[in-house]
């Protein structure tokens, strides 16, 4: 019905894809510190309408062959998906706490497949976290469209998990790229979907290698360097006092600084291989990270989130967006004229996400 | 502003001028919307205006007056939330707790019990003095109105300190019996316990817990955003006043306990006396725990001292001897568990 303004389609037919952005982090300064008195206001209430506020901001700055985005999400939809998971989670497990307390310490054995349900959960927190984002931006007026299940979802990730553990973490790489082809293998622009096709470009296991074995080193390097102070308080019975505590913190946040340098590199190499597996029509993808520059955009956020208490968390978000536009490259034409409107989507979003805390925007 | 827009170009866009609403893009162009419709109409700004009669100010202006409505609505729920909180609760917890049934509360207890068996277990040294430390426990309890049998036990952990479970068992740990100098210390102690069991603390502490804190993890959420962190705080705070509360209200009641068996009161005195100033003595540092559990202990000295009424000891001197052998089994192994409990 569209046939009067494209062209009949032919194989090579579409567009080239351009990314282009025009964030200011620091415009949103303003913007997060009146998010954050509001949220002191009303008791952590307004962090729904907040949240929608930067994403909205974030999301015009944002274009693609010189058209913004738009992010069409609402406060409402948010702090409704809240209530519904604080109901439909949060109350069987204070029945569980409770019937634990009050009737009989048996119930406690119910917590084993409440935990294991709970990381199915989480898995299907961040699919429909994908889901509602993906439905709430909008290009040229047309929505986009993740398709699939959040259960299905939530299981494969309760199993990759197990897998994960059983191999001490040498599954990680393989899992992350096998989630990330569900998430981009069920995206579409409008009718129009994405597909994945596993690149191969970039290598994972050797950066993972590093990191894996520099996280072994480190944490056996932090239990030594901690076992005197322990044998210390062993020996005067004394409770651990102030300075005790602090030195734990300390070993632990050099620890957790240690990891986040040696993952770096791997880090950029899943974000460069991901953009790499993503087609669109017969466009593809490229996103040039690099590790270093990934670390520095890592350090530079944390730095940021803990000298303002957290405060400044959306320049921070914002800062990584640009980061991420600022490098994303593609070639070849993409079908973009022939998207057809996609449906709604679900009419709320996130609940289980901000319940859990897991929320991956 | 494509798919939709093509289907209608034959018959036109035909929006109603009052349910168009402008959004200002980063080019400085409008996007205008109707309703929920997904179609997008991008129009230069100034020529909008002058089309619309709508002025730059006007539509900045639209909108602000929901925000301020959201706002207002969402800092009334706040603050009703917060008033549940912090005045609420607390003032309903003790009618609350004097209404659950005693056999509620007894089960409750007996599963705190059990689950504490791991991390303090039971001293099992000499028996005749845990028949004592009992037997003084169970003599206060009849000074007192508790509506549950006083059952004091004597507890292995590394620190100086007592706890009062629901449902009327208190344990005392082991280097609090050895930190005591008499038996009126002790005495002054499990009177303290006693008067939380009797005026059924645990329980409102759980009522509380349940209503408060719940209520406060339900609206703040899992999240870790800016001021998420501060409100818990405040509610930890809150959560500080009321404890605080409570032990004072539990050493009014233990002053009049011990008088009302005739016990002296210097005991509570000088117990308190010494927690206060531990800084001075190496050996009881490990009195932190009771510092943090129980706060302020220089005002409630003070308060112990000023009611200071002389009274027969609480026990002979022989049984005193006997008492601070509970946990002393001569050839075992300093208890390894360091695990507290509030």
């Amino acid at each position: 019905m569209d046939g009067a303004h494209t062209p009949v389609s032919t194989p090579a037919s579409g567009e080239t894809l351009t990314f282009g952005q025009t964030i200011a982090p620091g415009s949103l300064i303003g913007l997060s510190l009146k998010n954050g008195l509001l949220n002191i206001i009303t008791l952590t209430l307004y962090r729904f309408w907040g949240k929608t506020e930067v994403r909205r901001r974030v999301w015009s700055h944002v274009t693609l062959n010189g058209e913004p985005f738009e992010y069409t999400g609402r406060g409402k939809e948010l702090f409704l998906g809240f209530l519904t998971a604080m109901l439909l989670v949060g109350v069987p497990y204070l029945a569980l706490i409770l019937a634990i307390q009050f009737v009989s310490p048996l119930f406690a054995f119910l917590l084993v497949p409440v935990y294991i349900a709970v990381i199915v959960l989480v898995g299907m927190a961040i699919f429909m976290t994908w889901r509602y984002m993906a439905s709430r931006t909008v290009w040229r007026g047309v929505r986009f469209q993740l398709r699939g299940k959040a259960g299905g979802y939530g299981w494969t990730y309760l199993g990759y998990a197990l897998l994960n553990g059983v191999t001490l973490g040498w599954f990680s790489p393989a899992m992350t790229m096998r989630l990330a082809a569900r998430i981009w293998g069920g995206m579409s622009y409008g009718d129009q979907p994405v597909s994945w096709k596993r690149a191969n470009k970039h290598n994972l296991y050797g950066p993972f290698a590093i990191a894996w074995v520099v996280g072994l080193i480190g944490y056996f390097a932090m239990i030594a360097a901690m076992i005197p102070m322990f044998m210390e308080m062993g020996r005067s019975g004394t409770e651990p006092g102030a300075m005790f505590i602090v030195r734990v913190y300390g070993y632990a946040f050099v620890y957790a600084l240690v990891i986040v340098i040696a993952s770096a590199a791997y880090h950029a190499a899943v974000m460069r291989e991901i953009a790499a597996s993503i087609r669109f029509g017969d466009a593809s993808l490229a996103l040039d990270v690099k590790g270093g520059a990934l670390l520095g955009l890592s350090l530079t956020n944390l730095l940021i989130i803990v000298l303002s208490l957290g405060f400044l968390q959306p320049v921070a978000m914002a800062r990584s967006a640009k980061f991420m536009i600022e490098r994303l490259t593609s070639a070849g034409v993409a079908p973009l004229d022939q998207a057809q409107q996609a449906p709604r989507g679900p009419k709320t979003g996130e609940g289980l996400a901000d319940a859990f805390d897991v929320s991956p925007f | 502003m494509r798919a939709q827009a093509v289907d209608d170009a034959s018959v036109g866009v035909d929006w109603p001028l009052a349910a168009v609403r402008e959004t200002l893009r980063n080019d400085g162009r409008y996007a205008l919307t109707q309703g929920e419709d997904d179609a997008r109409l991008v129009v230069d700004a100034e020529a909008w205006r002058a089309a619309s009669g709508r002025s730059h100010r006007q539509i900045a202006k639209r909108g602000r007056g929901r925000e301020w409505a959201l706002i207002g609505g969402l800092a009334a729920a706040g603050l009703a939330v917060a008033a549940t909180v912090f005045i609420g609760v607390p003032m309903a917890a003790r009618p609350l707790a004097m209404h659950t049934p005693p056999k509620l509360e007894a089960r409750f207890g007996a599963n705190m019990e059990a689950q504490l068996r791991v991390p303090f277990r039971p001293c099992k040294g000499d028996p005749e003095a845990a028949e004592l430390l009992s037997d003084l426990g169970y003599r206060l309890g009849e000074a007192a109105d508790s509506p549950f049998e006083i059952r004091v036990r004597a507890v292995r952990a590394p620190f100086v300190n007592a706890f009062a479970l629901p449902g009327g068992a208190i344990l005392v740990t082991g280097p609090l019996i050895e930190e005591a100098r008499g038996p009126d210390e002790v005495a002054a102690v499990l009177a303290h316990e006693i008067a939380h069991v009797e005026r059924r603390h645990a329980m409102q502490a759980a009522w509380r817990a349940m209503g408060a804190g719940l209520l406060l993890d339900a609206v703040v959420g899992g999240g870790s955003g800016a001021g998420q962190q501060l409100i818990v705080l405040a509610g930890g705070f809150a959560d500080h006043r009321f404890s605080r509360e409570l032990e004072a209200e539990a050493d009014a009641r233990a002053i009049e306990i011990l008088q009302a068996e005739n016990i002296s009161t210097k005991g509570m005195a000088d117990f308190f006396g010494r927690l206060a100033h531990r800084g001075d003595d190496p050996r009881l540092r490990q009195a932190a725990e009771w510092f943090q559990t129980h706060p302020n202990t220089a005002g409630r000295a003070e308060r112990a001292r000023r009611a200071i009424r002389p009274g027969q000891p609480s026990m002979s001197e022989r049984d005193w001897a006997v008492m601070g052998r509970v946990c002393r089994t001569g050839d075992e192994a300093k208890p390894k568990s360091r695990n507290t409990v509030r």
